[in-house]
C-alpha cells in the first residue's frame, strides 16, 4: 500500500500538478467583528482578522491591510471558524456499493462531484469542509473523502483536503442486516449478516483475513531480499485497505445506533489493536458514555433525529450534552443536503437539550469534528497559521435569527448572501425543463442507503 | 378460434397470397446481386479531396483489387475498369469511425437473474470480459453497418458492448462481407465506467476499484507466468484465467484502454486512473471535453469525440433562429428575482442559459480543436440519422471544415494506427471513397456512392432529415 | 436547565407518583404575556378554569385557593399550532406496523385520521414540551387520502384530543418529471412519454370524482327533502365528500410546484369551491400574486428544506413564507413532521429571519393557523373564553436557548417531561457500574 500511495503520488505530481497548485488561496482583511475563535482565546470583541495567501496571518485590533488586500467591514457581525460537517453525502456520484457486506476497496475520492449544487448550499450555511462518506449498506463500506468547498473548481482533485488522513465507513445494526441478510442487496441474494451477531462475525473474520494478508505481504517483503524467486501473494484491493486499518493508517467512522453494538465494535477493535474510532449517529452512545470515554472513542451525532427506525426509538436529543459532559469528543453532523445548511442551528439545539455553553456548542461543528477527521492542525478554529476557512454571520450563529453572510475557504470568498446571483449552478442542463423541480420530503434527505436496493425482484 | 372466423381468415389469406408472393419475388430480385465482372474501378474527371486541404480538380482515381493504384489529373483509365463518370462529383477519402458498435448486435436486456454471490457474479454479468473480441461478434449483415456506410463510413473500430471491460476492439472494413475484414486487432481494449446491475461492480466507484484490482493482479500473474515459463523449478504454476490474461497487455502498457467517457467527471476520473495505474489511454466520447479543455490540452490524450449531441429543449422548438440568438445574448449571470413579479424575467434568463449550455456541447469539437488537439470521431452513442446533421452543426459552431474532415478521415486513421492503409486518397491505400454530388459539408449535398476497398455501394435513397438550418436544434420528441 | 429539571422533578413528582397533566384552576402571574391578538401585557395574569382562559390582564383579581404559577421574568405565548404533521399516526417511521397514515386505495375520503390517533404515542410528550400544543394530523397516499384532524397534544382518547377542525385532504395531481438524456449514452432514461397528458388525465379524473360527488349531493338532498323516489345508493366515499361539496367541510389541497399551484387555483375557481385551504406550496412564492388574489389561507413548510430547483436561490424555502406574506397571503406554517414536530418553533424562526419577521412568524404558528382551520374562536391567541393553550418560557420560543418552563393544553398543566428527558436524567451521570476500559492489546489476537 505504501508503494501504491507513492506511485499514485508520483503520477499525480507528474500529470496533475498544475491542478493541485491551482487550488485558489485568497487574502482579505475582516475588520471589526465579534470573533468566535473556538480556541483558548475565546470570544474577541471588535477584532480584525487578516488573511494572507489562504492562511490566518494575524488576529487583533487596528490591523492594516497590506497593499492589494481587500478590506471588508464586518462591524456588528460575527466571525466563526468555517463549519465542518463530519457526515455528509453531498458532492458524490454514488454513495453505496451494496453488493457485498465488505467493500473497503471502493473510495469516495473516486466519485467526488464538484458540480453538485449541494456544495454551494452548504457554503451558504457557513460549511467549508465536508467529510463525504460511503453509505451505510455494508458492515465495512468504502473509504471516505474529506473535501473543501471550493465551489467553481470542476476538477474533482481540486476539492481535496490535502493531507487529511484516510478514513473508512463502517456500519452496524439495521442497515447492513436489512440490505444483505434480510432483504438481499442489489442482487436479491440473501447473505450474511442478517443479525447483529452476523455483523460482529463479518468484522472479526474480515480483520482476521486482513491480518493474514498483511503478514503474507510482510513475509514476502522479507523473503524477496534473499530469494529472487519469492512469490508475491495474490493482490487484493479490499484486504490492502483492511491491512491499512490494522496498521492504524485509516480512521474508522462507524454508522451505529444502539449502545450494545457500539460496545461490541470497541471490543472487536481492542482485540485487533485498533484505537481510532468515531461513532457516527450513535443515538444511544449516551448509554455507554463511560465506556466510550475509557476507550477514547469519539461520537458524531444528530442534534435531534430519532424514531425514524426501531434502533433510534429509545434515543434522546440530550445525547450530545451527555457525551460532552462525559468528556467525549463530540460533533454534530448532518448526513443530509438539507440539514448541513444549518448546522449552526443544530449545534444550538444543545442549549435547549442540555446546557452547553456557546463555546461548547460551537465546538461541536468546528474543532471537534476537525479532530475526528484529523485536520484540527489546519482548521476548526480561528488561530494564526490555520487555513482561513471562515464563516461570517449577521447575528450570533447560535441564534435562530443568525444568518450566514459570507463564507471563505482558504481565504477565498465563495458565498456572499447580498451579492450572489440566484442561479449559482456551475453549468446548466442542455435540455431539461428549466421549470422542473423536485419536492423533497423529509425522508428523502437521507442518502445513507441510497443505491442500496438497486433492482427489485 | 371460432370456426367461422378461421374460415374467414383463410379466405382472406387466399385472396392476398398471390400478391404477397409477387412482391416477395420482386424484392428478392432487387436484392440479388448481378455478377461482378471486374475488380477495377475508375472514377473520372471528379473533384478529388485527397486529404483535408489537398484538392485535385478534374482528376481520376483508380482502384484495383481493393487498392488505389493511381490518382491525379492525368491518370489513364485501365481497359478493365468499371468507370464512374465523376463530372460534377466530389470524391473524399472513406470515413473512419474510431469507436463504433456497427455490426455488434445489441444483446437482449431482459430481467437480470438473481445470483448467489453478488460480489462474484459471472463475468458477463459483472461486465468483466476483456477476453471477448469484437471480431467474433461482428456481423456484416447488421443494419447498423449499412446505415453507417451509407453516410460515407468505410472503416470502423468496433467494440463489444456492455460493462467496464467489454472486450477487445477490432478495426474492420464496412463492406459486404458477412464476417469481419480486419485491418487491425489486438490493439485496443474497450473500457468504461458502466456499472453492473445489482452485482459488483455496481457503482462507478466500484468500477474504479475493480480496475485497480484487475490491473495489479493481472500484472502480478503476468510476471509470475513469465518467470514460470523461463524456469518452472521450485514454483507452483501461476493462476490463470482468460480475463486477466487478456488484460495483461494493458497492464504491461502494450495495449491502450479505449476508455469511453460520457461526462466531464468521467473524463477527469479516467485520466487520473490512467496516471495512477500507468495504463495507456485513448478517450472516446468526451462529449463534455469543453469543461476541461485546458487540462486536455496539457495532457494531450488520444481522443475519439462522440458525434452525439444533446437534443434541443422542447420549449425552443417554436422559436426562430434569430429569437434564439437574441435570447442567448440577453443572458444575465447576475440575475436575482426579488419576488413573484420577476418570474418571467427569471424564466427567460434560465432559458437563455440553457441555450448557451447546449451551445457548449455543439461547440465541443471546435473548442478542443482550438486548444490544439487532434482527434477522431466516434459514432457509438449516436443514431445514424443524426450523424451528418451533428457534424455540420459542429462546423457551424466553429470547427474548421478541414479539421472535421481530418477527424473523419486521416486523424481517425492515425488514432487507430491504420493511416498507412486508409484515411487519404493515395496510391497503395485501400480504395475507400465517398462520392458525393457536392461538398460533403454543404447541406444539400447527397452521397452518391460509397466505395469500400473497391466495392461500390449506392446509399439507399432515404430522406435525410438532417442538415436543414439548425437541424440539430430539432426538439426532442 | 438541568438544575431546573431536576428541581421540577423533585418538587412535582413523588417516587410513586408519575408526572401527569392536571386540569383545574390556575393563575399564571407576573408574566409578560404576548396575546398575539391583543398586544403585550407586561406583568400580567392569566386565570385558567378547567379548559378555558377566564381572565387575562394586568389587574386580574386572583380568587382564593387557586394554584398559582409564578412566572416572574418569564414570557407567555399562545400554544404553537403546527398546520401539517403525521403526529399520532406514526410511531417509528420504518416499522410498518406502527404507521397508520396511509390506507389502501386512491379515493378514500371516508378515512378519518382521528380514529387512528394514538394518545399514548411517545412522540407526543416530546413534542408538547417545546410549546407545540396543537397539530393537524394528516393522512396521506392517493388522491383523497382521508380527513385530517386537528388535535390537542393532551388527552386519553381521540375525542378528548380533538381540537375542533376536521378537513378533507386532497393531493393535487402532479406533473411527472421527465428527465431527457444528457449527452450520449444511448437510449437510457425515458421516464414518461408525455407528462402533460399524464397530468391532464389525472386532473380529469379528479373532476370526475367531484362531478359525481356533486351529483350524489343533489340526489341526497332531493331524497332528504322527501322528493326522491328511492333512497340514494350507499357510497361511503361520496357520503364522506358530501360536506365538502356542500361547502361545510374545508378542502385542504396539498400542492407544491408552480404549474400545479396555478392549475389548482384554476380548478378551485372553475368548481366554485370557497371553503378551501392550500398546503405545501414549496413554490408558492412564485404564484404569490395569484394566491393573494384568491384569498385562501396558505400553509407552507417545512421551512427548513432545500429549494425545489437547482437554479433557485439557496434560501427560497426559508424565504417562501415571507415572500407570500409580502404579497398579501395569510400564511401558516407546517413541519410535515412526526417525531420532530418539536422543530415547529425553529421553522417559524427561520421564516422570521428570512423575511417573514418575528411578529408574522408568531402569527403563522398561532392565530393564522387557527383561522386557516376555522378554530380561531377557541385557539390561536390568549383571550378570555379561548382554550387554555399556552406556554411559559424564559424568552422567545423560537430561540433554541430558550427554556420552555410550563405548557398548558386544554387547561391541563402538562409536566415538562418526556422519555427523552427521562433518559437524560438517567444517563447524564450514569453509575459507571463495572466500567472496564477495553484493553487494547497489540499484537493482534485471533
Amino acid at each position: 500500500m505504501r508503494f501504491r500511495t507513492l506511485l499514485a503520488a508520483v503520477a499525480l505530481l507528474a500529470a496533475l500538478a498544475p491542478t493541485t497548485q491551482a487550488q485558489p488561496r485568497g487574502s482579505v482583511l475582516l475588520k471589526g467583528a465579534t470573533v468566535l475563535t473556538v480556541s483558548g482565546a475565546g470570544t474577541l470583541e471588535n477584532t480584525d482578522v487578516l488573511v494572507q495567501d489562504g492562511r490566518i496571518a494575524r488576529i487583533g485590533r487596528g490591523l492594516q491591510a497590506p497593499s492589494g488586500v481587500e478590506t471588508i467591514d464586518v462591524t456588528g457581525k460575527f466571525v466563526m471558524p468555517g463549519i465542518i460537517d463530519a457526515h455528509s453525502h453531498i458532492a458524490l456520484s454514488s454513495v453505496n456499493e451494496a453488493t457485498s457486506p465488505v467493500t473497503s476497496e471502493v473510495s469516495m475520492e473516486d466519485v467526488v462531484d464538484p458540480y453538485d449544487i449541494g456544495i454551494y448550499r452548504a457554503l451558504a450555511g457557513g460549511v467549508t469542509t465536508s467529510h463525504v462518506m460511503h453509505g451505510s449498506a455494508n458492515v465495512i463500506g468504502g473509504q471516505n473523502e474529506t473535501i473543501k468547498h471550493r465551489w467553481g473548481q470542476t476538477d474533482p482533485d481540486a476539492l481535496r483536503f490535502a493531507g487529511a488522513p484516510r478514513t473508512i465507513k463502517f456500519a452496524l445494526g439495521e442497515n447492513p442486516t436489512r440490505v444483505h441478510g434480510k432483504r438481499g442487496g442489489g442482487s436479491g441474494a440473501r447473505i450474511r449478516p442478517a443479525s447483529r451477531m452476523g455483523v460482529e462475525a463479518v468484522l472479526r473474520e474480515t480483520f482476521a483475513e486482513g491480518k493474514r494478508y498483511l503478514e503474507a505481504q510482510d513475509r514476502y517483503e522479507r523473503e524477496r531480499r534473499t530469494n529472487p524467486r519469492a512469490v508475491p501473494p495474490e493482490h487484493s484491493e479490499r484486504l490492502e485497505v483492511i491491512a491499512d486499518i490494522l496498521r492504524g493508517e485509516v480512521l474508522i467512522h462507524c454508522h451505529s445506533y444502539r449502545a450494545d453494538e457500539i460496545d461490541m465494535l470497541m471490543r472487536v477493535l481492542a482485540d485487533f489493536g485498533v484505537k481510532n474510532v468515531t461513532f457516527q449517529h450513535a443515538n444511544e452512545a449516551f448509554k455507554v458514555a463511560p465506556e466510550l470515554a475509557a476507550f477514547g472513542a469519539s461520537a458524531s451525532v444528530f442534534a435531534d433525529w430519532w424514531s425514524y427506525k426501531m434502533e433510534v426509538y429509545y434515543s434522546t436529543a440530550y445525547n450530545a450534552t451527555i457525551l460532552v459532559r462525559n468528556g467525549i469528543n463530540t460533533s454534530v453532523n448532518s448526513d443530509s443536503g438539507e440539514l448541513n445548511r444549518h448546522l449552526y442551528h443544530e449545534a444550538a439545539k444543545t442549549q435547549r437539550y442540555g446546557d452547553l455553553t456557546d463555546d461548547e456548542a460551537l465546538a461541536l461543528i468546528t474543532i471537534n469534528p476537525a479532530r475526528q477527521l484529523g485536520i484540527d492542525g489546519r482548521t476548526g478554529s480561528i488561530e494564526v497559521g490555520k487555513d482561513a476557512d471562515l464563516a461570517v454571520f449577521d447575528g450570533h450563529p447560535l441564534s435562530v435569527y443568525g444568518v450566514p453572510a459570507l463564507t471563505f475557504v482558504d481565504g477565498v470568498k465563495y458565498f456572499d448572501r447580498l451579492n450572489d446571483p440566484d442561479d449559482m449552478r456551475l453549468r446548466a442542463h442542455p435540455n431539461r425543463d428549466v421549470q422542473a423541480g423536485t419536492v423533497l420530503t423529509l425522508d428523502d434527505h437521507d442518502r445513507c442507503l441510497e443505491g442500496a436496493f438497486v433492482i427489485e425482484y | 378460434m371460432p370456426r367461422r372466423l378461421t374460415a374467414a381468415l383463410a379466405v382472406a389469406l387466399l385472396a392476398i397470397a398471390p400478391v404477397a408472393k409477387a412482391q416477395n419475388f420482386g424484392a428478392r430480385a432487387a436484392a440479388e446481386p448481378i455478377p461482378t465482372v471486374t475488380g477495377t474501378l475508375a472514377i473520372t474527371n471528379a473533384r478529388i479531396v485527397r486529404a483535408p486541404g489537398t484538392v485535385l480538380e478534374r482528376a481520376t482515381v483508380v482502384v484495383r483489387d481493393g487498392v488505389i493504384t493511381a490518382v491525379g489529373p492525368d491518370v489513364a483509365v485501365p481497359y478493365d475498369a468499371r468507370v464512374i463518370a465523376g463530372d460534377s462529383l466530389w470524391v473524399f477519402p472513406g470515413f473512419v469511425d474510431a469507436a463504433s458498435y456497427a455490426g455488434i448486435p445489441e444483446e437482449a436486456a431482459g430481467q437480470p437473474q438473481p445470483v448467489d454471490d453478488p460480489d462474484n457474479a459471472p463475468p458477463a454479468r459483472a461486465g468483466f470480459q476483456p477476453d471477448r473480441d469484437a471480431r467474433t461478434l461482428y456481423k456484416g449483415s447488421d443494419a447498423s453497418v449499412t446505415a453507417l456506410r451509407d453516410l460515407g463510413f468505410t472503416t470502423a473500430q468496433v467494440f463489444p458492448r456492455g460493462g467496464m471491460l467489454p472486450g477487445a476492439g477490432a478495426t474492420v472494413l464496412l463492406g459486404s462481407a458477412a464476417g469481419p475484414v480486419v485491418l487491425k486487432s489486438g490493439a485496443a481494449q474497450g473500457a468504461s465506467y458502466e456499472a453492473a446491475r445489482g452485482v459488483a461492480p455496481g457503482t462507478p466507484m466500484a468500477v474504479t476499484a475493480r480496475f485497480r484490482q484487475v490491473h495489479r493482479e493481472a500484472a502480478r500473474r503476468a510476471a509470475l507466468a513469465g518467470r514460470y515459463a523461463a524456469d518452472p523449478s521450485g514454483m507452483a504454476p501461476p493462476p490463470w484465467d482468460a480475463a486477466h490474461a487478456a488484460y495483461a497487455p494493458v497492464a504491461a502498457g502494450e495495449v491502450p484502454l479505449y476508455f469511453h467517457v460520457n461526462t466531464a467527471l468521467e473524463t477527469h476520473r479516467a485520466l487520473s486512473l490512467s496516471a495512477e495505474l500507468g495504463f495507456r489511454i485513448t478517450l472516446t466520447g468526451v462529449g463534455e471535453g469543453f469543461e476541461l479543455a485546458e487540462k486536455l490540452a496539457r495532457l494531450k490524450p488520444a481522443m475519439a469525440l462522440t458525434l452525439a449531441l444533446p437534443e434541443a429543449p422542447e420549449w425552443a422548438a417554436s422559436l426562430k433562429a434569430d429569437s434564439l440568438e437574441a435570447l442567448m445574448a440577453s443572458y444575465d449571470p447576475a440575475e436575482r428575482a426579488a419576488d413573484y413579479r420577476d418570474q418571467e424575467a427569471e424564466l427567460q434568463n434560465l432559458r437563455s442559459r440553457q441555450l448557451l449550455a447546449r451551445k457548449d456541447y455543439v461547440a465541443n469539437a471546435a473548442t478542443l480543436a482550438k486548444a490544439g488537439l487532434r482527434f477522431g470521431f466516434a459514432t457509438r452513442d449516436a443514431k445514424a440519422e443524426e450523424l451528418r446533421r451533428n457534424v455540420l452543426a459542429m462546423v457551424e459552431a466553429g470547427l474548421p471544415a478541414d479539421a472535421a474532415l481530418a477527424a473523419l478521415t486521416i486523424d481517425g486513421a492515425r488514432l487507430l494506427g491504420v493511416d498507412d492503409a486508409v484515411g487519404t486518397i493515395d496510391p497503395g491505400k485501400l480504395g475507400n471513397l465517398v462520392v458525393t454530388d457536392g461538398d460533403w459539408f454543404a447541406e444539400e449535398t447527397r452521397v452518391r456512392h460509397v466505395v469500400v476497398a473497391g466495392e461500390v455501394f449506392e446509399p439507399a435513397a432515404r430522406t435525410e432529415r438532417g442538415a436543414s438550418r439548425g437541424g440539430s436544434d430539432r426538439p426532442s420528441r | 436547565m438541568l438544575a431546573t429539571l431536576l428541581l421540577a422533578f423533585v418538587l412535582q413528582v413523588q417516587p410513586q407518583d408519575a408526572p401527569k397533566p392536571k386540569q383545574g384552576a390556575y393563575a399564571v402571574v407576573n408574566a409578560r404575556i404576548e396575546t398575539v391578538t391583543g398586544g403585550v401585557i407586561e406583568r400580567g395574569t392569566i386565570l385558567v378554569e378547567r379548559d378555558r382562559i377566564v381572565a387575562v390582564g394586568a389587574d386580574v383579581t386572583i380568587p382564593p385557593g387557586i394554584e398559582i404559577v409564578d412566572a416572574a421574568g418569564l414570557h407567555v405565548y399562545p400554544g404553537l399550532i403546527d398546520s401539517g404533521t403525521r403526529l399520532g399516526l406514526t410511531e417509528i417511521g420504518s416499522v410498518d406496523e406502527t404507521t397508520d397514515a396511509v390506507e389502501l386505495g386512491d379515493i378514500t375520503p371516508q378515512m378519518d385520521a382521528l380514529s387512528a390517533i394514538n394518545p399514548n404515542s411517545a412522540l407526543i410528550p416530546v413534542t408538547r414540551v417545546a410549546g407545540v400544543t396543537t397539530v393537524l394530523a394528516e393522512p396521506s397516499g392517493g388522491t383523497l387520502p382521508g380527513m385530517a384532524a386537528m388535535i390537542n397534544l393532551v388527552g386519553y382518547t381521540a375525542e378528548q384530543m380533538a381540537a375542533g377542525a376536521r378537513v378533507m385532504v386532497m393531493d393535487f395531481p402532479t406533473w411527472p418529471s421527465a428527465r431527457p438524456r444528457f449527452g450520449g449514452g444511448g437510449a437510457r432514461g425515458g421516464a414518461q412519454d408525455d407528462p402533460e397528458k399524464t397530468f391532464r388525465d389525472a386532473l380529469k379524473r379528479v373532476d370526475e370524482i367531484f362531478d359525481r360527488a356533486e351529483l350524489y349531493a343533489r340526489i341526497d338532498s332531493t331524497w332528504a327533502a322527501g322528493k326522491g323516489d328511492r333512497e340514494p345508493e350507499f357510497v361511503p366515499e361520496m357520503r364522506a365528500l358530501l360536506p365538502v361539496v356542500r361547502g361545510q367541510m374545508k378542502l385542504m389541497i396539498r400542492v407544491n410546484q408552480e404549474k400545479e399551484i396555478r392549475e389548482a387555483l384554476a380548478w378551485v375557481s372553475r368548481r366554485g369551491y370557497r371553503n378551501v385551504v392550500f398546503s405545501g406550496l414549496a413554490e408558492g412564492w412564485r404564484v404569490a400574486g395569484e394566491l393573494a388574489a384568491a384569498g385562501f389561507p396558505c400553509i407552507v413548510g417545512p421551512v427548513l428544506s432545500v429549494p425545489t430547483r437547482e437554479s433557485d436561490r439557496f434560501d427560497r424555502a426559508y424565504a417562501n413564507a415571507g415572500l407570500l406574506a409580502q404579497a398579501g397571503v395569510k400564511v401558516a406554517i407546517r413541519t410535515g413532521e412526526a417525531e420532530n414536530v418539536r422543530n415547529l418553533p425553529f421553522n417559524a424562526g427561520f421564516a422570521a429571519a428570512y423575511g417573514l419577521g418575528r411578529e408574522e412568524a408568531l402569527k403563522a404558528v398561532t392565530i393564522h393557523a387557527a383561522e386557516a382551520f376555522g378554530i380561531e374562536g377557541d385557539y390561536g391567541s390568549i383571550e378570555v373564553g379561548k382554550k387554555a393553550n399556552f406556554l411559559v418560557s424564559t424568552g422567545d420560543p423560537f430561540e433554541t436557548a430558550t427554556e420552555i418552563r410550563e405548557v398548558f393544553i386544554d387547561g391541563f398543566r402538562v409536566p415538562i417531561d418526556s422519555r427523552q428527558i427521562q433518559l437524560y436524567r438517567e444517563f447524564l451521570d450514569r453509575d459507571e457500574g463495572r466500567v472496564k476500559a477495553v484493553e487494547i492489546v497489540p499484537p493482534v489476537r485471533n
